[in-house]
């Protein structure tokens, strides 16, 4: 009787989602919305684009500079000839520097004479300004070690953990699709529970001879179905990027657990605000947070401890650890993967009672 | 009306009454919502529940409905108990709340389907029942529509027809007729003297003391969580007066006319209203009529008064409610 | 001039209205405080990762100049200096993200022109972070040939910087920019077009269409609200700027400059509320749609980077992108105390604020005659 309940008032809610489909969409997308908008932050701040003029291009030195500087893994080059040309660039916001390779350069180079190098920069901050300066000791030093190692009074040389590079974007996105799950469970739970009251109808639910958990199962299994959508749409998105997860097992199974947690406090804040037009911005206001501090661009225990710490308390950086191992084949977490989903597990089971007590609560105080 | 069999034949309870509340309380902190409170409803009874905003009618109806815990006393619907045996009651109770409280972006039939699974009809059962409330509601031909779209009366026809398709034996009805047009209203009086020629019980909070004098075989008036009085419509008004003498003067102050009539033996008390004074009198026989009467009208011709107009007529409920709780309903 | 006063009329009734409702408030300003939460957590977070320093060479005094060098980089979030084995482990357990080994014989071996081999280790989870540590490594290098304690300095490439500003402007202070233009288009954005929905979800379109006024002046008195509660929440986040000392007081000529390009912004900003509300007539999409809306039109204008940063595609979207040209704008005015670019930037948007009133003003037109 329960169950059966529990399942009509799931289809209640999901027919009250299709009947409005403006707002369903809306929160649907929400999460991909979330991709969509960190991408685009993300690649605001890839390389750093400069004019190189290699006036002697032909000059021997010259081309091992130019290539120096591409390989600095900071710029991204356009090729001008002239330093107007360059100039004319950065006045187009097509790039930030002009970095000129003069007529001379190669033989100064081999004679061990000074060689000049003018570079003109667009200063706009003092961060982007530094990323230019530091690349060019950089680029000349890599020169030197490819040109002339033996001039250098030591070797160096870079081990690698992992054989494959994931990129920046690459590792970000996975990131994403957490706080996406995240934001999106608190949207869906929260709006689904605080809809009922908004309009009245808690009271028929509470009225009717069914047991009281089987509107909180109801209430879950709906915002289940609309975070497995959701989700769906952000594969597929991921996918498009490259992204294939390499043990769809976990995948799906990290992506459950995140959902029902979220899902479950949705539930609960939502019970306790009665109001949809609070469930946003607190989701958004705890949810941004905590996707900073929860490994977003690398291992947590590499950024500020005390940001860590907190980090710890909340599920999120275990669910994006169980992510990136599921997508990226690596963890990027001290914690041993045992712990980690017995974690996540306990997250489960918590947000389930806050939910329960949460309902519970509410109607109570009718 | 469509003559609509509002029952599906659930058996009626043996238990003697409807619903007993005895000796019950209920505090929020140090705030006393209801105090006291006892009352008793037949089955096949209307009975009234009236009171200003705030006085505690809302809280004793949560308790009826096993929605809320007394904090001590007894209430007992069809002899279960509320909390205790909840869905049993749940079953026996059908409930039209104020705001409706429908999903208004669903459809009509929608709406009692929903209702339906959580009372556990299926299927065959289930298309009936909602077909006859449609019926019963006067919407067939607007099953399909969101409820949107519906008028205010329809709304409400509809939400009664969802209190009532689980077959209740006890039906709540709050401000059934509220910001409704006056051919609705009709169609709802309608529906509760049905229910009641169906041997169910209904309770009913209203506003409107002139629904309540229409549809109520008694009332009961509560305020500040205490019942303050209980009777059949007529007996209320006879205990503010058997008669009203409505007098329209001039000429005076009507203050001063006021003290002059209080002292004449046989007028129970006097309220002033605008321009007017309404004297409420004491048990008016015939013979009364000739003697009490002059008497009055010559004080006020003394005092330098001249009638405009007056009239006997028989008290309102209005007058016993503002009597009782010193404000007028809607306060 | 009967017009004039229903304008004036719409106008201070819509300020009056949007005074008085922290929620449309908060809408307004939640976009902006999102994004200056991003960015604080952005900048706390680009500190660089901590590393271990192993120096197998006790007691050489090449490896020991290099260890401080390595030690004193401002690019490392914590550099330990430790064992072999305890790197190994801190390496293992993610309490570091490299090890820098600096091999035994070391500084003997420099000195007998053996050329040691340096080891860095690097945990590359992805680029972001790799990158940083692979870039560290030849920035130590190169300062450590520079100091002189590997005798004299091979690298004979000088680099002759010239700045186009005299000062780097801040890293906050440039986003703070960036965060003024937000808040305006915002404002704009959902003063107008809640201004416009409050008619129809309260009826009191009613009221306006029964009035002498005419339907172009209700919807210049919106969009005048709209401007002025922009210009307004602008110019507070602007002062607070200045009183902080992100942003330096500019010139008289500046600041009217500046407070056009907030005013033009803000125009087109209220147009496009002005649209969606009429369009939408509800204040949850509108709220809803605006903030998702202002962020797209943030970061495919170029956002807290600048156009230049942007891959080639994005950078041909932010050319029809208004608040591209307030963001050059203000960023020229207030942070370089420049003109350079603006009357281009002050005739697109004059161009975008004329082209948005011209589709908004017959949408609602015909929102009004419904």
């Amino acid at each position: 009787m329960g169950l059966r309940a529990a399942f009509h008032i799931m289809l209640n809610d999901l027919r009250l989602n299709i009947v409005s489909p403006f707002a369903t969409i809306l929160s649907l997308v929400v999460p991909i919305n979330f991709l969509f908008l960190f991408v685009l932050f993300a690649v605001g701040g890839a390389k750093v684009p400069v004019s190189v003029i290699a006036s002697g291009i032909g000059e021997a030195y010259t081309a091992g500079f130019l290539h120096a500087l591409q390989s600095a893994l900071t710029f991204h080059i356009h090729q001008v000839s002239t330093p107007s040309a360059g100039q004319r660039l950065i006045q187009a916001h097509r790039s930030v520097a002009t970095i000129q390779i003069p007529h001379g350069f190669s033989a100064a180079v081999a004679q061990a004479k000074t060689a000049s190098i003018p570079l003109t920069l667009n200063n706009l901050n003092h961060d982007f300004a530094d990323d230019v300066r530091r690349a060019m000791p950089l680029a000349i030093l890599n020169f030197y070690h490819s040109v002339f190692p033996s001039s250098l009074p030591f070797g160096w040389r870079e081990v690698d953990t992992y054989t494959h590079n994931v990129t920046f974007l690459g590792y970000l996105s996975v990131s994403i699709q957490t706080v996406a799950l995240l934001i999106g469970g608190l949207l869906f739970g929260g709006r689904g529970a605080a809809r009922d009251w908004e309009i009245g109808t808690m009271k028929e639910l509470m009225l009717a001879p069914i047991p009281p958990w089987s509107v909180v199962v109801g209430k879950l299994a709906a915002g289940m179905v609309n975070g497995i959508a959701s989700a769906v749409l952000v594969l597929v998105v991921l996918l498009l990027l490259g992204l294939r997860p390499l043990m769809w097992g976990q995948f799906i199974g990290v992506t459950l657990v995140t959902l029902f947690v979220f899902i479950s406090l949705g539930v609960a804040i939502g019970s306790i605000a009665k109001s949809q037009f609070i469930v946003t911005p607190f989701a958004f206001a705890l949810g941004l947070p905590l996707f900073f501090i929860s490994g977003a661009f690398g291992p947590i225990s590499w950024s500020t401890p005390a940001a860590a710490d907190i980090a710890r308390v909340f599920p999120v950086v275990y669910a994006n650890a169980a992510f990136q191992h599921a997508v990226h084949g690596y963890w990027p977490i001290d914690t041993s993967p045992v712990w980690l989903w017995m974690i996540l597990l306990a997250w489960a089971v918590l947000a389930l009672c806050v939910s329960w007590f949460s309902y519970r609560r509410a109607t109570m105080q009718h | 009306m469509e003559d609509v069999s509002l029952s599906a034949k659930q058996q009626l309870p043996t238990a003697e009454y409807a619903v007993e509340v005895a000796h019950l309380h209920k505090e929020f902190g140090s705030f006393q919502a209801v105090t006291d409170l006892n009352f008793r409803i037949a089955k096949g009874e209307i009975f009234g529940l009236l009171g200003p905003n705030g006085s505690g009618k809302t809280t004793t109806l949560n308790m009826i409905s096993g929605l809320s815990a007394p904090t001590s006393g007894e209430v007992k619907v069809f002899g279960l108990n509320p909390r205790k045996q909840s869905n049993s009651v749940r079953r026996l109770l059908g409930v039209v709340p104020q705001e409706t409280a429908l999903y208004e972006e669903l459809t009509a039939e929608r709406n009692l389907a929903f209702h339906a699974e959580l009372f556990g009809y299926r299927r065959r059962q289930k298309g009936e029942r909602i077909q006859a409330m449609l019926e019963l509601a006067q919407l067939q031909d607007r099953a399909k529509s969101r409820v949107k779209t519906f008028s205010g009366g329809m709304k409400r026809r509809l939400s009664i027809g969802r209190a009532l398709l689980h077959d209740p034996w006890l039906v709540y009805l709050d401000e059934p007729t509220l910001g409704v047009d006056v051919q609705s209203r009709n169609v709802i009086w309608d529906y509760i003297l049905k229910m009641k020629q169906e041997g169910k019980s209904v309770l009913l909070t209203t506003n409107y003391l002139e629904e309540a004098n229409a549809l109520c075989d008694r009332i009961g008036i509560i305020d500040k969580g205490h019942l303050i009085a209980e009777g059949t419509p007529a007996a209320l008004k006879a205990q503010f007066g058997s008669s009203v003498l409505d007098l329209e003067i001039t000429g005076t102050a009507l203050e001063d006319v006021r003290e002059l009539l209080l002292g004449v033996a046989g007028v129970q008390s006097i309220e002033i209203i605008e321009n007017r004074v309404a004297v409420s009198l004491a048990s008016l026989n015939e013979g009364d009529a000739g003697t009490l009467l002059p008497v009055i009208l010559r004080k006020v011709t003394d005092s330098g008064g001249v009638i405009r107009h007056m009239a006997l007529r028989e008290p309102s409920l209005d007058e016993v409610f503002l009597s009782l709780t010193g404000k007028g309903v809607r306060d | 001039m009967e017009q004039i006063y229903s304008l004036w009329a719409i106008l201070k009734k819509d300020l009056a209205t949007w005074i008085r409702s922290p929620s449309t408030i908060a809408v307004t300003i939640l976009p902006a405080l999102i994004l200056m939460l991003v960015l604080i957590l952005q900048a706390a977070s680009v500190t660089g990762s901590p590393v271990a320093i192993v120096n197998q060479d006790t007691g050489g005094q090449a490896a020991a100049k290099l260890q401080s060098i390595a030690e004193n980089y401002n690019g490392f979030y914590r550099a330990e200096v430790l064992t072999k084995p305890q790197a190994e482990a801190a390496f293992q357990n993610l309490s570091v993200a490299g090890v820098l080994v600096i091999p035994k014989g070391f500084s003997s071996a420099i000195a007998a022109g053996r050329h040691p081999t340096i080891t860095w280790q690097v945990r590359n989870f992805n680029n972001d972070t790799a990158n940083d540590l692979r870039r560290a490594l030849p920035d130590i290098l190169y300062t450590f040939l520079h100091s002189g304690s590997v005798g004299t300095n091979p690298l004979h490439i000088q680099v002759q910087e010239h700045d186009m500003h005299a000062k780097d402007a801040s890293f906050v202070g440039f986003n703070m920019i960036a965060v003024v233009v937000m808040l305006v288009l915002q404002a704009g954005i959902v003063n107008a077009g809640l201004a416009a929905v409050r008619e129809w979800e309260t009826g009191s379109v009613k009221e306006l269409l029964m009035s002498p006024a005419r339907p172009l002046t209700m919807i210049l008195g919106k969009v005048a609200a709209g401007v002025v509660a922009s210009d307004i929440t602008g110019g507070v986040a602007l002062i607070v700027a200045i009183a902080a000392g992100i942003v330096q007081i500019p010139s008289v000529l500046l600041g009217v400059f500046a407070l056009v390009t907030i005013t033009l912004t803000a125009i087109v900003g209220s147009g496009i509320g002005v649209l969606l509300g009429s369009a939408l007539r509800a204040t949850e999409r509108v709220s809803g749609l605006s903030i998702s809306l202002s962020f797209y039109l943030f970061f495919l204008a170029g956002g807290i980077t600048d156009v230049a940063y942007l891959p080639g595609w994005l950078q041909a979207i932010s050319e029809y992108i208004p608040n591209t040209y307030s963001l050059d704008a203000l960023r020229q005015t207030l942070l370089y105390g420049s003109t350079g670019g603006l009357p281009l930037d002050l005739a697109v948007l004059a161009i975008a604020s004329v082209i948005a009133l011209t589709i908004g003003i017959p949408v609602m037109r015909r929102g009004l005659s419904h």
